[in-house]
């Protein structure tokens, strides 16, 4: 390598016009690094590793002939002006190879004259972040597929690793994997978190019409959900050939709304988004800035961006993404609000090969699988063994016996899965003991708020005075009014029944609630008379609880696009060494893996998962020389990669 | 590099932007971080009036470029009231900034007993916190909430009395400020189910600084914990037995007797013991990195996000040897515009 200087910062600085510049001969070769060594007793230090030392690069620049020496310093000053604070390019060709060209990156750190016999010349130092020079055009090499277990050469004429780029773009379906996918784009509604199970097909997907076509397996089996890079768990209902219309429930997470509105109208064509130039857009930006999902939606189509183009100035987005996730781009005016989508969340479908996936029943949401999103019918409650989405809270607020309880079953036995909401308070045996008094009850919680209760149920008193029955004051649906107390929904007037052991059933109510309440409970509180060993019981069932639809988030379902689903392992046999990818991805679309900066994305910016062979530093590193890549992806038929390279010189 | 620093009085009314080298800072999750900042007595803004003790200040990160032009990331807002210390040397004072949850410390709480879940009990103190303090004026902006009851006698302040539903109930909370439109600083109060975002951030070699220790793994775990309530005597006593039988299968029984001061419910004992064992069944996982100011990573910064970090020189690894790749929550970062890196606390919320 015989290299010659070029440029610094796209200045030319070695054309002879006003510069001349030269590598001093030892910069070349100007390397170090320091060991790490650990002392041990009676024994010279155990050489652990090294750690790589900052560098530094020296060139040497004078000023060409026939130019002012004045004139020319305060340039060059300009030119490596170490108040900067910038990284800038050093670029030189090689003179050995075509004067292929090389570059380091870093800042100018010192001017220093060379002498006072050499008024011209003056060295210039730069910090450097890599003493290794980097191809400044990047080899590319292309490589066309058209069957698993393909190989190919690749050629790193370095002399370090290096870490390529890889493009990998399908251009047929495989015959075998996942081969359609919909998008569901979910937004929140609400300024606060949204935790809840969720049906993410809305009652919109025609399941029968799709297993009637092949497209999906008769049980559902190959109905997956594919969510942020990796599948989740879901659970069916409903799954068959049938006209009913199916479900598929997932646990849905969602932080507080992200939404800004449009200044102008954003025509179809159109790729800067500007925003209303008020407090809430700016906060919407800035919030974009950080999110994992880059996507936005606005009506019916979904956008995607990069937050390096945000600007914050002029209230913008430029350089999107428009019809993005397989939607539409139409023209959308003014004012209309801009959402950002939180999850990347696809449903995939298919396989004729797939089985069942695994899903852990420990999430499985308790409510029954008929529900939808805005009313949710109960049949079990509460799981002893298991935090279950969806499901009520026994509480026992406070009980001056001791005795009382919330039971799950019918007529205050126990059961897990619990089938009942119920509750006993229970007096003492014992005169000397003050009656009991307490509070205890059923508490739900829901984001979206609940308007309407349905439930039936049954209740008891027992007594050992058969002249008297003992009943709690309060006994029945209440609401937590914000910032104020527990108000009460409804209680049975026809509350306390004639003292009786037997059960005796209760009409159902509908209850309309006054308003949209977040936390509701089935309660008694109050206390019993005293009488011996007096209890009192109810249990409520058949619960059904309708939600403000207005806060329930909102989803809608994509058309469906084939894709190719990438189940691929990657292999270099030189080292050895292989990463392993599995993703949908759209046809004639790239599949990016930056082993650079350890980044994998889809064409459309969605971050997708390596797994790597080994536990190391590197992504999948060429060495020096030829390496031989290997590519397995079981019904590949036709995949071209583009692999590039800047090869790297020490 | 750099940072644009704003000061308001205690009526949250702009008195000055001023110019200081640095103000090193520092974020904690559910807690109050710090700033220091100096400036030279010889400086026109250097007066009583804007340094005034109680005056608050609001810091905004100015990015940095790349050799591209193109900006790098840009750390959160912080904002603060000035406190003590201060303290004088010749030529030049160093004042102390609390962040603004530290404001909730001069906030004291009447003898009352709260109740009701953690969004009902923490918009009881915000409003107990204003009734006797009208001038910081903290607006309730998100209010997650819980399935779950609590209570809590009001004693000291309402810092205190937050950070105790906090740790009972495994919330997150935050003040965080901003510039209105009329250019006043505004407060905002948050609840969260959980602070932060999860962010595609990959901390590894690349981005982040060679550093000692890589793990460490402390605290007292208790995989069975015994929760009492407040009481006088053992009739009206609640007790609840809460255990983590993974954690005991792996290490053994663990335990702790748990008396919570303050509550007198079952259901709340239940919620806190449960809460207890939920964080604390394992040692607690934590280590720092030092994120370096590379491209967008600043932007991903703040406490309760969550990053994937890389690691294969540390801790035991399920499948054998060492290493892991873990998803971690930031629970404190801190900033120096002199260093203009990021030291960061984290914590394993998950690993393989």
């Amino acid at each position: 390598m015989k290299l010659s200087l070029l440029t610094w910062n796209s200045q030319n600085i070695n054309d002879g016009t006003i510069f001349n510049s030269y590598i001093p001969p030892g910069q070349m070769a100007n390397l170090s690094s320091n060991p790490v060594t650990v002392n041990r007793a009676l024994d010279f230090p155990y050489l652990s590793t090294t750690v790589l030392n900052p560098h530094v690069f020296v060139i040497g620049i004078y000023v060409a002939a026939d130019y002012n020496i004045n004139t020319a310093r305060e340039l060059m000053k300009q030119y490596f002006s170490i108040m900067d604070g910038q990284r800038h390019n050093l670029i030189a060709q090689d003179e050995n190879d075509s004067n292929k060209q090389y570059y380091l990156t870093g800042f100018p750190t010192r001017i220093t004259s060379q002498g006072d016999d050499k008024p011209n010349a003056f060295f210039i130092t730069f910090q450097v972040e890599y003493p290794y020079w980097r191809l400044v055009t990047a080899t590319a090499d292309s490589w066309d597929i058209t069957a698993s277990s393909d190989s190919f050469d690749v050629t790193n004429a370095g002399n370090i690793n290096v870490k390529p780029v890889f493009t990998i773009t399908p251009t047929t379906t495989k015959t075998t994997g996942l081969s359609y996918r919909r998008y569901v784009p979910i937004y929140n509604n609400l300024s606060k978190s949204y935790i809840s199970p969720y049906e993410i097909t809305n009652g919109g997907l025609d399941v029968q019409t799709l297993i009637d076509a092949g497209k999906v397996q008769a049980d559902g089996d190959d109905f997956r959900i594919w969510q942020n890079g990796s599948f989740a768990d879901r659970w069916l209902y409903e799954m068959d050939s049938d006209s009913t219309e199916a479900k598929c429930w997932i646990n849905l997470q969602l932080s507080p709304k992200k939404e800004g509105s449009l200044l102008s109208t954003f025509d179809s064509d159109d790729t800067i988004i500007y925003f209303t130039q008020n407090r809430n857009n700016l906060s919407f930006l800035r919030e974009l800035k950080s999110v994992g999902n880059r996507t936005i939606y606005i009506e019916s189509e979904a956008i995607t961006f990069d937050p390096d183009n945000i600007n914050f100035i002029d209230f913008n987005i430029s350089g999107v993404t428009r019809s993005a996730k397989d939607t539409t781009a139409v023209s959308h005016s003014a004012s209309t609000t801009v959402r950002h989508i939180e999850h990347d969340l696809w449903i995939l479908y298919g396989d004729s090969d797939l089985s069942a996936p695994d899903a852990d029943s420990d999430n499985q949401p308790i409510i029954d699988l008929s529900s939808t999103n805005t009313a949710w019918d109960y049949t079990n409650f509460y799981d002893k063994n298991a935090n279950r989405p969806g499901a009520w809270k026994p509480e026992i607020l406070s009980t001056k016996t001791g005795l009382s309880y919330n039971f799950t079953d019918s007529y205050e036995t126990f059961a897990d899965v619990s089938t009942k909401l119920g509750i006993s308070m229970v007096g003492d045996g014992d005169f000397q003991v003050a009656n009991e008094a307490g509070t205890l009850d059923w508490l739900f919680y829901h984001p979206a708020g609940m308007t309407n209760v349905y439930y039936a149920g049954d209740y008891r008193t027992v007594s050992s005075d058969s002249s008297s029955s003992s009943w709690p004051v309060t006994v029945g649906l209440q609401y937590l009014q914000p910032d104020a107390s527990w108000f009460l929904a409804y209680s049975d007037s026809d509350f306390p029944p004639l003292s009786s052991d037997s059960w005796i059933a209760f009409d159902s109510y509908d209850i309309s609630l006054d308003g949209t309440f977040e936390t509701i409970r089935f309660v008694m509180d109050g206390q019993l008379d005293s009488v011996i060993n007096t209890q009192a019981s109810i249990q409520f069932d058949d619960v059904t609880l309708t939600f403000n639809g207005d806060n329930v988030p909102v989803s809608a379902l994509g058309t469906e696009t084939e894709i190719n689903f990438f189940d691929f392992k990657l292999t270099n046999a030189t080292t050895g060494e292989y990463i392993k990818v599995k993703s949908p991805c759209p046809i004639d679309t790239a599949l990016t893996i930056d082993c650079e900066n350890k980044e994998a994305y889809l064409a459309d910016g969605t971050p997708v998962h390596v797994i790597l062979s080994s536990n190391r530093e590197a992504w999948l590193d060429l060495s020096p020389g030829v390496n031989s890549l290997n590519y397995i992806d079981d019904g590949t038929v036709a995949v071209t990669i583009v692999i590039n390279h800047r090869d790297r010189i020490l | 590099m750099g940072s644009r620093i704003h000061i308001f009085d205690h009526f949250q009314k702009p008195i000055a932007e001023i110019s200081v080298t640095t103000t090193p800072r520092s974020w904690v999750l559910n807690g109050h971080g710090r700033c220091d900042f100096s400036m030279s007595t010889s400086d026109p803004k250097c007066t009583e009036r804007i340094l005034q003790f109680g005056n608050l200040i609001h810091i905004e990160h100015v990015p940095t470029k790349d050799e591209n032009g193109n900006f790098n990331g840009t750390l959160p807002t912080w904002t603060g009231v000035i406190l003590t210390p201060r303290t004088w040397n010749y030529g030049i004072v160093n004042c102390t900034a609390y962040s603004a949850e530290a404001i909730l410390s001069f906030r004291a709480m009447p003898y009352v007993t709260v109740k009701g879940t953690p969004k009902h009990i923490f918009s009881q103190i915000l409003e107990h916190a204003h009734t006797k303090a009208k001038n910081i004026i903290i607006q309730e902006n998100i209010m997650d909430d819980i399935q779950a009851t609590f209570s809590d006698d009001l004693r000291t302040n309402a810092y205190d009395h937050i950070g105790k539903l906090i740790k009972d109930t495994g919330m997150d909370w935050s003040i965080t400020g901003d510039i209105n439109e009329k250019g006043n600083l505004e407060l905002f109060a948050n609840l969260y189910y959980r602070k932060g975002i999860n962010t595609p951030l990959i901390l590894n070699n690349n981005n982040t600084e060679l550093q000692s220790p890589l793990l460490i793994e402390q605290g007292t775990p208790s995989n069975q914990v015994f929760g009492y309530s407040q009481a006088n005597t053992s009739r009206s006593r609640f007790s609840v037995e809460i255990t983590d039988q993974e954690s005991i299968d792996d290490y053994g029984p663990l335990q702790l007797n748990q008396v919570y001061v303050g509550r007198h419910d079952k259901a709340g004992i239940e919620n806190s013991t449960k809460a207890r064992v939920d964080k604390r069944a394992r040692p607690v996982r934590n280590f720092r990195r030092v994120a370096l100011d590379r491209k967008s990573i600043f932007d991903y910064l703040n406490v309760g996000n969550t990053v994937t970090v890389k690691e294969i020189s540390a801790g035991f690894h399920p499948e054998g040897g060492l290493g892991f790749e873990s998803t971690v929550k930031i629970i404190g970062m801190e900033y120096n515009d002199l260093s203009n890196k990021v030291p960061l606390n984290l914590e394993i919320e998950n690993a393989s």
